[in-house]
């Protein structure tokens, strides 16, 4: 910043001027300092501590009552090791492939379509946003009732229909499916919603110079609106990725902290639950959260590389 | 101007729409079902789907069992100051890491990005001591204070401003000698409407249903939230389900209120970023 | 200039937060200042339905120095494990569900019972549960609540349609073992083409089986006998129901099960004394169509709750004296006829409100049978691990259920996996 000022001047005239202009750096980023200040200083103050407290823990042994006991790498060994945490590793990502590529693209599609629309744009809006808000309880009950597999709403219409019923609860890939599709009708709406908040960001000159110019609508869309989505696309593809990765309430829903039949539907933040508050052992939980979290690293830190590669 | 529109075109984008509306709507609508019949109808072969007359007596149950309107209370009061810190904190934040840049802004921010997904598992035992030590437990002050600044929530800012706010004016402003402070009340905040809209309305919702951190930190029922307030309508052996489903339905009334308000910040525009079909 | 009216906004938005922050604080602050009146405040946690509120109350009558302040909790467990790791705000009453086995490591968190006097009353409880609140070690840590004895639920018209016993009497002599009732299963199946079958699942023959041992998957000297006789003839006894076709596949907790005992699918289950309620809210349209009756192979214990006294309780004398008069047996036969709260005390078992003609089980007095059956069950021990090594067990009978594993298979993956578990 201050090297503009240093290219015509003597000795002694460079020593004041970099005092001057570093006073005034000083006083340039102060604001910005303070303005980003906050975050940083509740987490230190609230989130710091928990946070190496977890690390702490990873090492013992706890039931969330009495003594720790000093495990040391046993807890990392275990999991590591553990056929079912890979299964729920694999399942993860299984069900993010299933659900997320689907439900980000669908939100798209729908966020366009609808900004599109010049009545009646709330009512649509609200309606896609219902299942974000509908409450846990209420989808465990309706969710749970729908993919039944004997008598729920879903095979009685198969049957009617004269289709094979689907073993949505006990069957390894209609367990997946089952959650995909929660995840796709909770989350769509919600990304449809992000989307449209950022298709608003986009002034209508843009597109009636290119209509002008001849361009139709995939052009555009293409050529104008996709580029200057980009970051808020990757705004939905990472915290998908995250919120994908760490999917926990819809296959607790579905299939309670197992994961059912099998460990089908069973998730790494849902195996993390199962082994640390399910069955109390909270040292054994924080090692698990450590693995999950360096996998979520390295596949956000792919996924936003990917995001910024497609910039030409 | 021309319409590009053909009517088949038309029609296809009508029905999809329509579809995912049923499809979004359809668990909704049963919500409310269970809501107006009585627990054993829901029960029932074949399912019962339409709305029954027994709103008024599953209403009835829930206030002789909770406090419904003191939580209600509670709840609003705590989502709403923790929405309108959250909208202040984050878009200045996430405004000053998009438009500006400082030494260390890009390793900040990423250290701020890895610490969305740092783990808490036993962070909540930690958490409780550290509001025991600073004497907040049975307050709202822990429901408050941590999460009145989040990084998703600068996050989410940060990527809207890079193409909403124009450069431009954040230069100007600046050349014209306003303070930081001001460039983000005058240049940021009107382009960041659509945004704040939208994070304004997770935000409420987030707070509104957040249920195992209120439980830990709340004894008092006269404080509980309403999502503790009605987990106690459950029962270990059996819950009459109706009465929790016309609980659950009026504790979601209040956010379709807000979704109302949020929502017109990005639909109040109807010319901008629209292409005519 | 715009800049005033802005800086006038900003102004009024700042002043606003504050005074809304200073509200919350305001309003939270002003519950501090209660308890000043010299009478003995006790704080009890419990959770809906465990208690009659009620009883609940009245404790500030019966004891007049004593002001019962009592939080109904949910996601219990969660909150209770966080408060007393954080010693803060910890409850001098906790209400404890079945699973109070997991708490013996942490014994020195409860008021040993016997040091304030329980062991007088030893004789009015049920010794079987009594017993369930002793640690390994002699302490009593917590005081029986209510139980779960276990009977045969069975649909009558059902079983007289398909030409087996269907009066209570009849069918306890018929069925008097588990082989007993599978063989009556297969019969039922035959008689029905399939539309109706005896069975649930399979997993509600073997945690029903195992109700009734009185041997679980520890020896309280921590032993491990989880692949001992009782588990393996459970097993053995739930896996030919499969291999039998018996089963209706539908798992309990779920609506699936419900509509099946709605429509006659299931046509029996053994089950304790608290799913008379579920049954009655489930399917009121089959009422007077069941009835009770003692179960095969004997009685057993499913549920049931107790009560306990932290050590941190700065009055544990008087807390007991709640708990003694909460569960009392006239108070216990007060939470049964509320809220079906099954008593613990013998005395309570003669008491003439639990016995009733009641009209869902065709006028069937059930509450002899519960009470018969509870006085018979065997003392057993259940230990802290128990859950580690029965979970694996119950999850690959679901995979022998649903998806055709292979008995002896899973039965070794089983096995197994609950050892790999107890090593972490």
């Amino acid at each position: 910043m201050s090297s503009l000022v240093q290219s015509t001047s003597t000795p002694e005239n460079t020593t004041i001027r970099k005092a001057v202009v570093q006073k005034s750096n000083w006083r340039k980023y102060l604001p910005l300092y303070l303005s980003i200040a906050p975050y940083f200083l509740i987490f230190l103050v609230f989130n710091l501590t928990p946070t190496l407290f977890s690390l702490y823990l990873s090492f013992n042994k706890w039931d969330g009552i009495g003594r720790m006991t000093f495990t040391g790498f046993n807890n990392f060994y275990f999991v590591l090791t553990d056929p079912i945490f890979g299964k729920a590793v694999l399942n993860t990502f299984e069900i993010w492939i299933m659900s997320t590529i689907p439900m980000l693209f669908l939100a798209l599609v729908l966020a366009f379509l609808l900004n599109q629309r010049r009545h009646s744009k709330f009512a649509y809006q609200l309606c896609y946003f219902l299942p974000n808000i509908t409450s846990t309880v209420a989808i465990t009950l309706i969710f749970g009732s729908l993919f039944a597999p004997q008598y729920g709403l879903i095979n009685t219409t198969l049957s009617v229909m004269h289709l094979p019923t689907v073993q949505w609860l006990q069957d390894a890939w209609p367990m997946k499916w089952a959650v995909a599709l929660m995840v796709i009708w909770r989350w769509t709406g919600y990304n449809a919603l992000v989307y449209m908040a950022g298709l608003q960001s986009i002034p209508t000159e843009y597109y009636e110079a290119a209509r002008i110019d001849g361009a139709n609508t995939t052009d555009i869309f293409f050529n104008i609106t996709l580029p200057l989505l980009r970051p808020v696309i990757l705004f939905t593809v990472i915290s998908s990725s995250i919120g994908g990765l760490a999917l926990f309430t819809e296959p607790q829903v579905l299939f309670t902290n197992n994961g059912g039949t099998g460990n089908e539907g069973l998730t790494m933040v849902l195996y993390q639950y199962w082994q640390s508050f399910a069955s109390h052992h909270f040292g054994f939980g924080a090692a698990v959260s450590w693995v999950i979290f360096f996998i979520m690293l390295a596949f956000t830190f792919m996924n936003w590389k990917i995001v910024q590669a497609t910039e030409r | 101007m021309q319409d590009y529109s053909t009517r088949t075109q038309r029609w296809i984008m009508h029905i999809l729409l329509g579809l995912g509306l049923l499809v979004s709507v359809f668990p909704f609508y049963w919500l409310i079902v269970m809501a107006t019949n009585s627990t054993s109808d829901i029960y029932s072969t074949p399912p019962k789907l339409f709305f029954g007359g027994q709103l008024w007596t599953n209403i009835s149950h829930v206030f002789q069992n909770i406090d419904f309107f003191a939580s209600l209370g509670n709840t609003i009061l705590v989502a709403v100051t923790v929405t309108v810190l959250m909208l202040f904190f984050c878009s200045l934040a996430g405004f000053t890491f998009a438009k500006f840049t400082f030494p260390g802004r890009d390793a900040l921010f990423l250290i701020l990005l890895a610490t969305m997904i740092l783990p808490s598992a036993g962070a909540l035992v930690a958490s409780f001591v550290i509001m025991a030590d600073l004497g907040w437990i049975g307050t709202f002050l822990p429901l408050i204070v941590p999460g009145m600044v989040t990084a998703f929530g600068i996050f989410w800012i940060r990527q809207y401003s890079l193409s909403a706010v124009p450069t431009e004016l954040v230069d100007a402003a600046r050349i014209d000698g306003c303070n930081h402070l001001l460039i983000y009340w005058n240049v940021a905040v009107p382009a960041l409407r659509p945004a704040l809209g939208f994070l304004g309305i997770l935000t409420f919702i987030n707070v509104w249903n957040d249920y195992l951190w209120p439980l830990i930190i709340l004894n008092d029922p006269k404080l509980f939230t309403l999502q503790v307030a009605l987990a106690t309508l459950n029962g270990i052996y059996g819950t009459d389900y109706s009465m929790v489903m016309a609980g659950t339905l009026m504790a979601t009334i209040p956010l379709i209120v807000i979704f109302f308000f949020g929502a017109r910040q990005f639909i109040a525009n109807i010319s901008a970023g629209a292409l005519k079909f | 200039m715009r800049n005033i009216k802005q800086k006038n906004t900003l102004w009024y938005a700042s002043l606003s937060i504050f005074c809304l922050f200073s509200f919350s604080m305001l309003l939270s602050a002003c519950e501090q200042a209660q308890n000043n009146d010299g009478k003995i405040h006790l704080k009890l946690w419990y959770w809906n339905r465990s208690i009659d509120d009620g009883l609940i109350n009245a404790v500030s009558k019966q004891f007049p120095n004593i002001v019962l302040e009592a939080d109904k909790i949910n996601d219990y467990d969660n909150k209770v494990r966080t408060t007393l790791a954080g010693h803060y705000g910890v409850p001098d009453i906790l209400g404890i569900n079945t699973n109070v086995a997991p708490f013996f490591p942490d014994e020195d968190q409860f008021v040993d019972l016997k040091t304030l006097g329980a062991e007088e009353l030893h004789s009015q409880y049920l010794d079987w549960k009594w017993n369930l609140g002793m640690t390994p070690s002699g302490r009593m840590i917590a005081f029986p609540m209510d139980t779960g004895p276990t009977a045969l639920f069975y649909r009558a018209d059902i079983f007289k349609q398909a030409g087996l016993p269907y009066e209570p009497d009849a069918v306890a002599n018929s069925l008097k073992t588990w082989d007993d009732y599978i063989q009556a299963g297969v019969k039922l199946k035959n008689a029905t083409g399939g539309k109706s079958m005896m069975f649930d699942t399979a997993t509600t023959i073997y945690t029903q089986m195992m109700a009734q041992s009185s041997k679980q998957y520890f020896d309280p000297s921590g032993k491990f006998i989880g692949d001992q006789a009782q588990v393996k003839n459970a097993w053995n006894e739930a896996t030919k129901v499969v291999q039998m076709g018996l089963s209706a596949k539908l798992q309990m907790w779920t609506t699936d099960w419900n509509k099946g005992i709605v429509n006659g699918l299931t046509a029996s289950f053994v089950g304790a004394a608290w799913m008379k309620q579920i049954l009655q809210e489930t399917a009121p349209a089959t009422a007077g169509k069941w009835r009770v009756t003692y179960a095969p192979g004997g009685a057993g214990n499913s549920g049931g709750s107790f009560l306990a006294i932290t050590k941190a309780s700065q009055h544990p004398k008087e807390a007991f004296e709640v708990i003694k008069w909460l569960q009392s047996p006239e108070n216990q036969v007060v939470g049964y006829t509320n809220i079906q709260l099954f008593p613990s005390t013998i005395s309570a078992f003669s008491a003439p409100q639990l016995h009733q003609a009641e009209a869902f089980y065709g006028g069937e007095d059930t509450t002899k049978i519960f009470a018969q059956s509870a006085t018979q069950i065997p003392r057993y021990y259940m230990g802290p691990d128990d859950g580690t090594v029965s979970g694996p067990i119950t999850d690959q009978l679901a995979l022998v259920e649903f998806q055709h594993k292979i008995p002896d298979q899973a039965w070794t993956d089983a096995i197994q996996r609950g050892q790999r578990e107890l090593l972490r």
